[in-house]
């Protein structure tokens, strides 16, 4: 009985890990109240669909218009096709069956697959698992087309080891075969051309995510200048400004600005602090240029949320 | 010694630290985890203290209210032992690893642990 209760539970986890693969990432895993392996993998997974969501809904990941139509693939760690959807058969002209199966490097131009591979291989070495590798790849249709295409690349793990998630849109379709010569450097060399698309390598992102944490921990006092930033954060000031507004959809200095206020706000309505005790733990350098934003933002002075809990 | 029970939390201020106990909660969302900080910062005034979460009993919050608790849950904490359980475990660490609160986080498995932690923190 309990092993058919487990049977049952085991095929909700891989039913999930289904559902992501095919880019529903409103699936979730029903907990049944047990303590055991299946339960915490499965709450792991209920985890992991609402940060993929978060990527893929955040408009740095991709251009909105285009979320509605994206191609989605599945490798296992040997980089076999094991899923895609319509979309994505669609784009190479094969039948399912001819693709289930087959390495997804035997549909890419050769420097391409070295490119994928070598990415994923140094990417999964390093257990960056919580930031998708962006990809630039360029697959060779069943009529001999090519096609360069986006795409973010996830790496995910169950109990029977590591699989690879593409999501991505095409962007330029080439129909000279001898193209296929274009190197994994010219392929890179390709997205510089993109000035939206500035984040080009993992590490980039990485880095940038970084910043993100910096500001959240001197929310009291100011920033260092972009330069300055960009500098200890190993990234130049280009990447750090257009990389940043990419990930978070705001500037580096209204982002800081903003958190600023938000927590002195909360710190206004829910404790005793004193207005200019408040403006001074959040950085501001006296409490008029506080009192001054803060109305811009909130359309209010600071003392009008005083002691006034629950309006959030 | 402060304290204060609400719907969602048992909070007490003792020795310097503040213990704060998750009651059971299902769904725990955004405006939870809202009234949770605002709860938390009626009973602290504006003392920051060292906190010693108990989460044994949580349901997991979703990601907004994660979000929320990771940074503006840290107002006037100078850093967080969370006491786990054998259930909680692996998402308590997911909460650190991803959500990456921003004071000094230790997870702990017993009180012993937690207040050894923060103790360093007590003036």
């Amino acid at each position: 009985m309990k092993n058919s209760s487990e049977d049952i539970r085991y095929e909700e986890l891989l039913n999930m890990i289904l559902e992501l693969a095919m880019g529903n990432f409103a699936h979730r895993f029903q907990p049944k109240g047990y303590q055991d392996h299946i339960e915490k993998l499965g709450l792991m997974l209920n985890l992991l669909a609402e940060e993929l969501s978060g990527f893929f809904i955040h408009p740095g990941s991709f251009g909105e218009k285009d979320l509605a139509d994206p191609y989605v693939f599945m490798m296992d760690s040997e980089l076999r096709i094991s899923g895609v959807n319509c979309r994505f058969t669609d784009l190479l002209k094969y039948p399912k069956l001819k693709l289930i199966g087959k390495p997804i490097t035997d549909f890419m131009t050769e420097q391409a697959a070295d490119y994928l591979t070598k990415q994923l291989h140094v990417n999964s070495k390093a257990e960056q698992t919580f930031t998708p590798i962006r990809l630039l790849v360029a697959f060779v249709s069943r009529y001999g087309n090519i096609m360069e295409c986006w795409g973010y690349c996830h790496l995910l793990q169950n109990t029977r080891g590591i699989y690879y998630f593409f999501r991505g849109l095409p962007i330029i379709e080439k129909n000279d075969p001898t193209e296929t010569s274009k190197n994994a450097d010219q392929i890179a060399d390709l997205t510089q051309a993109n000035a939206f698309r500035t984040l080009q390598y993992q590490t980039d992102i990485l880095r940038v995510r970084k910043v993100h944490q910096y500001i959240l921990l001197n929310l009291h006092q100011s920033l260092p200048p972009i330069p300055i930033m960009a500098r200890q954060f190993n990234l130049n000031e280009f990447k750090l400004k257009k990389g940043f507004k990419e990930l978070y959809d705001t500037t580096i200095f209204k982002f800081h600005l903003e958190k600023r206020l938000e927590m002195a706000k909360l710190m206004i309505k829910n404790t005793p602090a004193s207005l200019k005790i408040v403006a001074k733990k959040y950085g501001f350098r006296n409490y008029s240029h506080f009192s001054k934003v803060f109305k811009i933002k909130y359309g209010k002075k600071p003392s009008y949320y005083k002691g006034k809990r629950n309006r959030f | 010694m402060e304290f204060l029970r609400t719907p969602y939390a048992q909070i007490e201020v003792n020795n310097g630290i503040l213990y704060f106990t998750y009651l059971p909660i299902s769904n725990f969302n955004i405006q939870m985890a809202k009234q949770v900080v605002a709860d938390r910062l009626k009973i602290q005034g504006e003392i920051p203290y060292p906190i010693l979460c108990d989460i044994r009993q949580l349901n997991f919050p979703d990601l907004e209210a994660r979000r929320y608790l990771a940074i503006e849950g840290s107002i006037l904490t100078k850093a967080v032992a969370y006491l786990k359980g054998p259930t909680t475990d692996h998402l308590t660490h997911f909460f650190v690893k991803v959500d990456q609160p921003v004071v000094p986080t230790k997870l702990c498995t017993s009180h012993e642990e937690a207040l050894e932690f923060l103790n360093a923190f007590v003036k």
